[in-house]
């Protein structure tokens, strides 16, 4: 048991600290927001020259073969910078996916792209009145000659006007746990892409799927890809354990802005002068301050767990033992460690944000300031990868209730 | 990071659950519950381990223990508060007073107070805080007055815990100086309770027996010998007390023994589908892990060498205020037949646990510094706020 990052881990959090401090200003993040492409390519460069596209990939595929913690120590510091990447979507949800499911082919032809930098796939998995990610979809795939035809709409999709290709999730039979997995081209006939806006800071579109041609060699988690070493995770296992990736490295992400948001908080309540004294001096003040820092606490440490967890169950994984029954809402492994985290997580973050604004007055409500850079963030986050009431459901179930 | 014990660890925690479940008796409901006989078993159960060596596992060799590493201590301090605290008011022996001892003590004071703490045959009380001096302990005016070879001390203490147990000894915070200001000029000294002038009225309080009191000193003398720690230097001494305190109690571990009894309960009265129950359970399970891993961390940053006083106030908070909702929630849980909460009670569900677990902590948030004042102890350590009032 020791509850401290390790020397390596505290470098990687200094490297990418130092590269958001410098690279990544405030001012930049709003620019980027507000371009077509919604990310900084000089970003997107330095991730990828640094190794983190790759981390979490097998040193086959040219990766770092690090862990989910690494990543959320990575993600947790970009997040402080509120910096917008398509790192998350790609190298950790896309990359997963498709790391799981994946024939070798399939594996060879994106990972090694994916993990250095050179191609962005994102995954399409929610649609319209979708509550969480776990929802059963509608997209559905019909035979049609050697192939498949994918009819449907996915919305919420991230960085889908960059990307190269999309892992779009597909209903499927019970023995597949309900989800199929497609490889899709953005640019195929029959896929058009409309923006959508969240104010959650990354560009994020509807994909209107119709009667797009998919190959038999495009299908994830295909029972005839003979080719694997072991047998295929069935799509709904690798749905299951790509979800709970996704979910902690994004509330590593939303931990590194909430932790801004104190920062700034802390800063404010130290200069801002009411009353003749610092407004820090009100106690009411210094309490909301130390209420968002013992929530955050608490949320870092439910987080860096579910990833330790996560790591210690894709051991087993990668020993072949990836549970070829795994169904959607029990995947192997960290399923408590990662529900307490995110359900937790949830009410924390919504409190430290409403503490930050509180504590900023007028001010944090304008545009001009930071807070709301991460404010709006901290949102898409709580209603991303799950409520907290599905969440705390998991963890119902993971005690036997 | 590592989330894991080792099996050593793990093997050392087996062994004292084993213990416990050979040790404690079949209707034991925990050292707080409203039972004056559990005293008694605490004294018989801590000299039982005392003899067997097993009481100080945790304490250095020399001064008796077997040097367990923190990670053992902290699974046997886990087993101990989850099941009720068998150890009685000597887990303050355990915890703090020997280790502040061990800390600040001469040869002489180690050699006389250590040893009956391991054998398990002595209770202590601490008298810190007095009617005009809570949070602000600073303030207190209990006067010892130096007479070269002896102290005689003058004054009135509340609140000593277990002080009526009886308590044979007294870790006792005074003002040697009152002209030195406010934290200078206090003084800690080792009390004995047999001492001709001191008058112990217990209090009685909302959890039924008798453990806190006030405790009155009509110039008691105290020799000289039994001054712990420099003279007029007693604040230094007591502040490292208080860290330990704060993290010595791992109260997570009470909390989520009495999660897994309600869950245990609504299973067998089949209501563990209610999707209100799965939530509230669920929800309380989630914040034992957090406070337990809010410890660890604190604990962690003890290992490598650190003085976590920040970290050790985040976890408090979590704990006390995790307790208190356990509480609160698992009666909501239970409902009208959770009004009965005497183990004495025939129909009282899970024999009163839940409702002892509201009663005893609703001053949890108070003793060892209370909620605001560790949120005052955070705004300034980690967050470099200014001094708030
Ligand atoms: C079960 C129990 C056992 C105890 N055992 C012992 C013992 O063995 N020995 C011992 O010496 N003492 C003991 N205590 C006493 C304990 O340490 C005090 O109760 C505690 O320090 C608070 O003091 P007080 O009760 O006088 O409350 P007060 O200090 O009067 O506080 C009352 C309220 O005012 C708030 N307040 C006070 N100052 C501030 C401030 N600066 N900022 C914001 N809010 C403030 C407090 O947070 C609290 O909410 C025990 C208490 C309990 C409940």
């Amino acid at each position: 048991m020791d509850l401290t990052l390790t020397a390596e881990q505290r470098l990687l959090a200094d490297t990418v600290r130092d590269l958001v401090e410098r690279e990544c200003p405030p001012d930049l993040v709003r620019e980027i927001e507000k371009s077509e492409r919604g990310f900084g390519d000089g970003h997107w460069k330095t991730l990828a020259d640094l190794g983190l596209t790759g981390l979490l990939l097998g040193e086959e595929h040219g990766g770092a073969g690090q862990g989910v913690l690494d990543l959320a120590v990575v993600a947790e510091q970009l997040g402080w910078g509120a910096m917008p990447t398509p790192l998350l979507a790609s190298a950790v949800f896309a990359a997963s996916l498709i790391d799981l499911a994946g024939s070798a082919a399939q594996r060879a032809r994106w990972l090694p792209a994916i993990g250095a930098g050179t191609a962005i796939a994102t995954v399409a998995v929610l649609e319209p009145g979708a509550r969480d990610e776990w929802g059963a979809p509608d997209a559905a795939l019909t035979p049609h000659g050697a192939g498949h035809r994918l009819t449907g709409t996915k919305i919420l999709v991230p960085y889908a006007q960059v990307a190269d290709v999309l892992v779009v999730v597909v209903a499927a039979g019970a023995a597949d746990g309900g989800r199929g997995l497609v490889l899709v081209d953005p640019g195929a006939p029959g896929v058009t892409l409309r923006r959508q806006h969240d104010g959650g800071g990354e560009p994020v579109f509807e994909v209107v799927l119709r009667d797009v041609e998919v190959a038999a060699a495009d299908l994830l988690a295909a029972p005839a890809a003979a080719d694997l070493p072991a047998a295929p995770a069935v799509a709904g296992a690798a749905l299951a354990t790509a979800l709970d990736r996704m979910t902690v490295a994004s509330l590593a992400y939303a931990i590194g802005g909430a932790q801004r948001a104190l920062d700034l908080s802390v800063e404010h309540a130290r200069s801002r002068r009411q009353f003749g004294q610092p407004i820090g001096a009100f106690q009411s003040v210094a309490h909301r301050c130390v209420d968002m820092f013992t929530d955050l606490e608490a949320c870092r440490y439910l987080c860096y767990q579910a990833a330790w967890k996560l790591d210690a169950a894709g051991q087993l994984d990668a020993a072949g033992q990836l549970d070829a029954a795994g169904q959607l809402d029990a995947p192997g492994g960290a399923d408590f460690e990662v529900a307490a985290a995110k359900s937790f997580a949830n009410d924390a973050i919504r409190r430290v944000f409403t503490h930050a604004h509180q504590v900023h007055g007028a001010i944090g409500f304008s545009m001009e300031h930071d807070l709301q850079l991460h404010s709006r963030r901290g949102k898409t986050f709580e209603l991303s990868y799950g409520g907290s009431t599905w969440h705390r459901e998991r963890v119902a179930r993971a005690l036997d209730l | 990071m590592d989330f894991a014990f080792t099996e050593d660890d793990r093997a050392f925690g087996r062994r004292f659950a084993e213990l416990l479940d050979e040790k404690l008796p079949p209707d034991w409901q925990g050292f707080f519950a409203e039972d004056r006989e559990a005293l008694a078993f605490t004294r018989e159960f801590c000299r039982d381990l005392g003899r067997a060596g097993l009481l100080t596992v945790s304490w250095p060799a020399e001064y008796g223990g077997q040097g367990a590493g923190l990670w053992k201590q902290t699974l046997l301090r886990e087993l101990m508060t989850a099941s009720g605290e068998p150890r009685g008011p000597q887990y303050m022996n355990l915890n703090y007073i020997g280790p502040l001892i061990m800390k600040f003590g001469t040869a002489e004071q180690k050699a006389r107070f250590l040893p009956p703490m391991a054998r398990g045959e002595v209770i202590w009380t601490q008298g810190f805080s007095e009617p005009d001096a809570g949070s602000d302990l600073a303030a207190l005016r209990t006067r010892a007055v130096d007479h070269g070879d002896h102290f005689v001390v003058t004054g009135q203490k509340i609140w000593s815990s277990y002080a009526d147990s009886p308590a044979d000894w007294n870790l006792l915070l005074v003002r040697t100086n009152p002209d030195a200001g406010r934290r200078r000029g206090m003084s800690v000294l080792l009390v004995d309770m047999t001492s001709p002038g001191i008058t112990v009225r217990p209090i009685e309080s909302m959890g039924g027996w008798h453990e806190i009191n006030e405790v009155f000193y009509d110039e008691v003398r105290v020799p000289r010998d039994c001054l712990l720690g420099p003279l007029d230097e007693g604040w230094g001494v007591i502040g490292s007390g208080l860290t330990l305190e704060r993290i010595g109690i791992p109260r997570y571990a009470r909390a989520q023994r009495v999660v897994e009894r309600l869950c245990d309960h609504v299973r067998e009265t089949g209501r563990a589908g209610e999707p209100d129950v799965r939530q509230k359970l669920a929800d309380l399970r989630v914040r034992c892990e957090a406070a337990k891993l809010l410890a660890y961390r604190a604990i962690s940053l003890v290992a490598a060498g650190a003085n976590p006083v920040a970290e050790a106030s985040t976890a408090r908070i979590h704990a006390t205020l995790l307790e208190q909702d356990v509480g609160h929630v698992g009666l909501e849980i239970l409902g009208a037949s959770g009004r009965l909460g005497s183990p004495a009670e025939d129909h009282a569900p899970l024999h009163g646990l839940v409702k002892q677990q509201w009663v005893h902590n609703i001053p949890a948030t108070i003793g060892a510094g209370t909620l605001e004042i560790q949120k005052n102890i955070v705004a300034q350590t980690a967050l470099g706020l200014p001094r708030s009032r």
